[in-house]
C-alpha cells in the first residue's frame, strides 16, 4: 500500500506493508533510528514519537493509521530538548542509553504541556517508560532541573 | 566540574545518536534460530514444509560447523546446535536466514520438530532429590565443600539450642533494554563478527573452536549487560559466522524481546538451607548450610556462580564452626548464567533472612544481634583467611545504623500505631575480581599507546555497558598523569587492536584494570620528560616519539604476594579485597492486596576510593532497584519446561512510580579504588525481605514476595 505524510516536517510517501508498525517503518525504511525496539509492544517507551503531537508507542502504532498524519521525532526537537538533554547530561541520567532517547521524548511531552517540577507527578509521567540501569533518580532528578526551563 | 566526571558518551546517547548494532546500516541477511519444542528428548528430525518455498533461504544444521560443535563453558558440554540430545525448551538445533525479515518470520512456522519426548527434570528440588538423573549421578555440575573449625562436637553438645530454616529464590531476567543481537561482516574476504556483548575475549575464543580460525571480534555500544551479555552472545557470534560462512552473505541476527527472555541465560534459582546452633550466650556457635543452585540444562559458568555464592553464604560474620555443601544441579531448563552479584545475592538474602529470624528467634534487635557478631582481631572468613576489613565493617554497620536512624524507626514502627510497616537492614559483602585464583589464571594486560598528536589511546577488551567504564578508565590514567582526561581515548573494544584485559565482569573492571592502567601511565609517566600542565604532557609526549621513544605502555597482572588461595581445598584468600555495604529498607504492605511498597531505602558503600561519585552513585541507585524487582515482583513462570511470561506486560520490573526516596552514602576505608557494580544488588533484596518480615512479625523465606508469598506465609 501507499502511503503519504509529513515526518519531521517533510512530506514522505512510501509503499509499504499494511501490516508493518510505525516503528518499522521508521527504523527500516527512513532512516530514523533514535527510537529503538526495546519490547515491541507498547511496554517500554524507547520507540516514542509524536504524531499530530501525541506522544505514542511507535512499535504498535500500525502504519494504517499514518496517511495524512504529522510523525515528529527525536531528531527533529535536538534544539527544543536542548536544555532537557543538557540536564540530563549533568545528572547522569543515561547509563546504557537504550531507553535515554524515549525518556528525553516522554520528558518533553511533560514539561512542554506544563508539567510541574515535583518529583512524584515526574515519576507519574514517566509510567510508560522502562530503565534497567539507572534506577530512575537521576532522570527525575534530571527532568525537575529542567522543568523551571523553556522547552 | 571535577577532571572527567561526566559521562564521555553521554551526549549521542541523550540525542538517540549513537548506534547501537540494530541502528547501524545494515546489508545482507537476517538469520533465525530453529528451536526446540520438547524441554528433554532425543531429535528425530526438523521437517522443512515441503509446500513452501524454501529457494531464498539458507539453513545451517550441526554438519555444517567445519570446527567444534561447542561453546565453551567451564565445562564444554553445550553445543551449538544440538543434533540429537535436547535438554531444554528452545534449545537451538538449526539456523536459516534470508533477506526479507517478514518473509523469514513466516519461514519459521513452517518448520517442525519430531522429537521422541524424554521426562525433564524441571524443578531444585527434584534435581536436589535426584527423581531423574540428567546428569552425572547426581545431577551436579559441582559440589563444593568447605568445613571450618568442628561443627560435629558443637551439635551434639547439648546445651546449644539449634534453628532452621531454609530460603528459597527464583530466577531474574537481566532485561537489559537492548537485546541480545550480532552480525557477521564480510570486510576484504574475512568475517567479522561485531555486537552487543560484555566479553570480545570469550566471543574470540568460542569462535576460534567453532571456525578453527582466528575471528575479529568488535564491540558494537552495548545496551546494557548485568552479565547477560558475558557468555550468551557467544552462542548469537557462532551462528551469525556460521550463515554468514554458508551463505557468504553479511548476516545479522538481532532477538526480540520474547525470544531474548524465553532462551537467554537467567539468574541462578537457588535454594538454600542453614542449621544452626546457638550457645547458651545467643551467639552463634557453628552452622551447617546446603547450597544449591539450578544452573539449567548446560554447565555455563555455574561452577563459579556457586562458588562466589557459597564463600559469600557466611558474610564476614564471626562464625567458628561452618560445614558448608553447595551444588550446582542440573536441569532441563535453559541454562542459568551471569547476573550481577553472581550467587552472592541469593546467599545473602539467605543469610541475612536467617539473621533476623535467628535474632527474633531469641528475642534481640537484629541490629544487636550483627554487632555482636561482627569480627574482630583474630576472626577468620569461611576459607581461614583474616578479615582484613573487620573494623571497616564495624565502622559501616555503626554509621548505616545511626545515619539511617534505624533504631528510633525501629522502635516507632513497633508500638503498633502503623500495622504492615516494618524496617530491615543487610549487612554484606562482595569480593571483588575473579574468585580464588581467577584473575592469575586470567593474566589480564591492558596497553596504552601514544599517539604523534600528544594524545594517549586506551586500547584493550575492557567494555562500555552502560556501567561508565569508558568515562572512569581515563579518568584514572589522567589522574596518574596529572593531566586532563580529554587527553585520554578510549578505543572501541576490538580482539584484532585491543589487549587482552579479559572479560567485563565481577566487579573487576575499576578494581583490577583501573590498577593495571595505571600501572601502564606510571610507565609512561616516568618515559617522558618532567611536565607542568596539558600542553607541556602533549610537547614532551611528541618529543618522546620523535626521538624514538617506546610508543606503547603495557602492564600485566601478578598476585600480591600477601594473598595466597588454595583452589583444592578452599582455603586462604578467595578475593583480592572485599567492597563492604550496608543496607536499610522501610516497607509498608498494603493489608488488602498484600502488595509491598517500599517506602526508603537507605545504602552505605564502602568501595575504597570513589573514582566518580556521579557515576557511582548511578551504580547504587541502578542496582538497589533492581534488587528492588527481585525482591518484589520480578517472577518467571514456567510449564513444563516453557517460559510462559516471556513479555514485559507479564514480567514485572520497576518503574519509576515504584522507586522509593533513595540515599546513597559511601565511605572510603582505603585509598585504593575497589569493586562496586554488583553491591548494590547484594544487598536491597534481602533488606527488603526483613523489612517484610519485621512489618508482618513472621519468617519470609521466599523471593520474590509478590502477594501470593505473603498470603501463603500468613497461612
Amino acid at each position: 500500500m501507499k502511503l503519504s505524510f509529513t515526518l519531521n516536517g517533510h512530506p514522505v510517501e512510501v509503499a509499504t506493508e499494511p501490516t508493518l508498525s510505525l516503528l518499522e517503518l521508521l527504523r527500516r525504511h527512513l532512516n530514523i533510528t533514535s527510537c529503538k525496539e526495546g519490547c515491541g509492544e507498547g511496554e517500554c517507551g524507547a520507540c516514542a514519537v509524536f504524531v499530530d503531537g501525541r506522544l505514542v508507542n511507535s512499535c504498535i502504532y500500525p502504519v494504517l493509521s499514518l496517511q495524512g498524519v504529522e510523525v515528529t521525532t527525536l531528531e527533529a526537537l535536538m534544539e527544543k530538548t536542548r536544555n532537557l538533554r543538557e540536564s540530563f547530561e549533568r545528572h547522569d541520567a543515561a547509563q546504557c542509553g537504550f531507553c535515554t532517547p524515549g525518556l528525553v521524548m516522554a520528558a518533553y511531552d511533560y514539561l512542554r504541556n506544563g508539567g510541574s517540577p515535583d518529583p512524584e507527578a515526574v515519576k507519574t509521567a514517566l509510567d510508560g517508560n522502562l530503565c534497567r540501569c539507572t534506577g530512575y533518580q537521576k532522570i527525575i532528578e534530571a527532568i525537575v532541573d529542567a522543568s523551571g526551563e523553556e522547552q | 566540574m571535577q577532571n572527567g566526571l561526566l559521562r564521555r558518551d553521554a551526549w549521542p546517547k541523550i540525542a538517540g545518536t549513537l548506534g547501537y548494532l540494530d541502528d547501524l546500516p545494515f546489508e545482507g541477511l537476517h538469520g533465525a534460530i530453529v528451536r526446540s519444542t520438547v524441554a528433554r528428548g532425543i531429535l528425530r528430525r526438523i521437517l522443512y514444509d515441503p509446500a513452501f518455498d524454501w529457494s531464498p533461504f539458507v539453513i545451517v544444521e550441526p554438519a555444517d560447523i567445519p570446527g567444534e560443535n561447542v561453546c565453551p563453558g567451564l565445562m564444554e558440554d553445550q553445543p551449538f546446535l544440538s543434533g540429537g540430545e535436547i535438554r531444554f525448551y528452545g534449545e537451538p538445533l538449526a539456523l536459516i536466514a534470508c533477506a526479507d525479515l517478514p518473509l523469514l518470520r513466516d519461514a519459521l512456522k513452517h518448520i517442525r520438530i519430531e522429537a521422541d519426548p524424554l521426562e525433564p527434570l524441571l524443578s531444585l528440588e527434584a534435581a536436589s532429590s535426584n527423581a531423574i538423573t540428567v546428569f552425572g549421578n547426581d545431577n551436579s555440575f559441582k559440589t563444593i565443600e568447605i568445613t571450618k573449625g568442628d561443627t560435629q562436637a558443637v551439635f551434639s553438645d547439648p546445651a546449644q539450642r539449634l534453628f532452621e530454616g531454609l530460603y528459597e529464590t527464583a530466577g531474574q531476567e537481566h532485561l537489559y533494554l537492548e537485546p541480545q543481537g550480532m552480525e557477521a561482516l564480510y570486510r576484504e574476504g574475512v568475517i567479522v563478527v561485531k555486537g552487543s556483548m560484555q566479553c570480545p575475549g570469550y566471543v574470540a575464543g568460542a569462535l576460534k573452536r567453532l571456525s578453527g580460525e582466528t575471528v575479529e571480534i568488535e564491540q558494537t555500544p552495548t545496551g546494557g549487560g548485568f552479565g547477560g551479555k558475558e557468555d550468551y552472545p557467544s552462542l548469537i557470534a557462532g551462528y551469525v559466522w556460521l550463515l554468514a560462512r554458508k551463505s557468504g552473505r553479511n548476516v545479522r541476527i538481532v532477538y526480540g524481546r520474547s525470544e531474548d527472555m524465553a532462551y537467554t541465560t537467567k539468574r541462578h534459582p537457588a535454594r538454600i538451607s542453614y542449621r544452626t546452633a546457638i550457645d547458651p550466650n545467643g551467639k552463634i556457635a557453628a552452622m551447617e548450610v546446603n547450597f544449591e543452585i539450578d544452573a539449567g540444562a548446560y554447565c555455563t559458568l555455574s561452577p563459579v556462580v556457586l562458588s562466589r555464592g557459597a564463600l559469600h553464604a557466611c558474610g564476614l560474620y564471626d562464625f567458628s564452626s561452618v560445614s558448608l555443601l553447595a551444588r550446582a544441579l542440573a536441569t532441563n531448563t535453559p541454562p542459568s548464567g551471569a547476573f550481577r552479584g553472581f550467587g552472592a545475592p541469593q546467599a545473602i538474602f539467605a543469610l541475612e533472612r536467617h539473621m533476623d529470624d535467628l535474632a527474633r528467634w531469641i528475642g534481640e534487635d537484629p541490629l544487636d544481634f550483627r554487632r555482636r557478631h561482627l569480627p574482630g582481631a583474630g576472626s577468620t572468613t569461611l576459607t581461614g583467611a583474616p578479615i582484613r576489613e573487620a573494623d571497616a565493617l564495624r565502622d559501616l554497620l555503626e554509621r548505616a545504623a545511626s545515619e539511617s536512624d534505624y533504631t528510633r524507626r525501629r522502635d516507632a514502627l513497633s508500638v503498633g500505631t502503623t500495622p504492615l510497616r516494618g524496617i530491615g537492614m543487610a549487612l554484606f559483602m562482595h569480593g571483588g575480581g575473579f574468585t580464588g585464583s581467577g584473575e592469575s589464571f586470567l593474566a589480564s594486560r591492558v596497553r596504552l599507546e601514544a599517539g604523534e598528536s600528544g594524545r594517549v589511546t586506551i586500547r584493550i577488551i575492557s567494555t562500555e555497558i552502560g556501567q561508565g567504564a569508558s568515562t572512569v578508565l581515563p579518568a584514572l590514567v589522567a589522574q596518574e598523569l596529572g593531566i586532563s582526561a580529554e587527553l585520554i581515548d578510549y578505543a572501541l573494544p576490538n580482539t584484532a587492536t585491543g589487549s587482552d584485559s579479559g572479560p567485563t565482569v565481577a566487579s573487576r573492571t575499576t578494581m583490577v584494570i583501573g590498577d593495571l592502567l595505571c600501572r601502564a601511565a606510571r610507565k609512561l609517566r616516568e618515559a617522558l620528560n618532567f611536565y607542568a600542565d596539558d600542553e607541556a604532557f602533549r610537547t614532551a609526549l611528541k618529543h618522546h616519539l620523535k626521538r624514538g621513544g617506546e610508543r606503547v605502555f603495557e602492564s600485566v597482572f601478578s598476585p600480591p604476594g600477601d594473598i595466597v588461595w588454595d583452589e583444592e581445598h578452599y582455603r586462604g584468600d578467595a578475593y583480592l579485597g572485599y567492597s563492604l555495604g550496608c543496607t536499610v529498607a522501610e516497607v509498608q504492605i498494603d493489608p488488602i492486596s498484600y502488595r509491598v511498597r517500599v517506602m526508603e531505602l537507605y545504602a552505605l558503600s564502602d568501595i575504597g576510593r570513589v573514582v566518580n561519585p556521579l557515576l557511582a552513585q548511578g551504580q547504587v541507585y541502578g542496582g538497589m532497584v533492581q534488587a528492588m524487582g527481585y525482591a518484589l515482583t520480578e517472577e518467571l513462570i514456567y510449564r513444563d519446561g516453557r517460559l510462559l511470561n516471556p513479555r514485559l506486560c507479564d514480567y514485572m520490573i520497576p518503574v519509576a512510580a515504584d522507586v522509593p526516596p533513595m540515599r546513597a552514602v559511601f565511605v572510603q576505608s582505603d585509598e585504593k579504588p575497589k569493586g562496586l557494580g554488583e553491591l548494590p544488588m547484594d544487598g536491597a533484596g534481602a533488606a527488603i525481605a526483613n523489612a517484610v518480615a519485621d512489618a508482618l512479625g513472621m519468617r519470609i523465606t521466599k523471593l520474590p514476595i509478590t502477594p501470593q508469598t505473603i498470603l501463603e506465609a500468613l497461612r
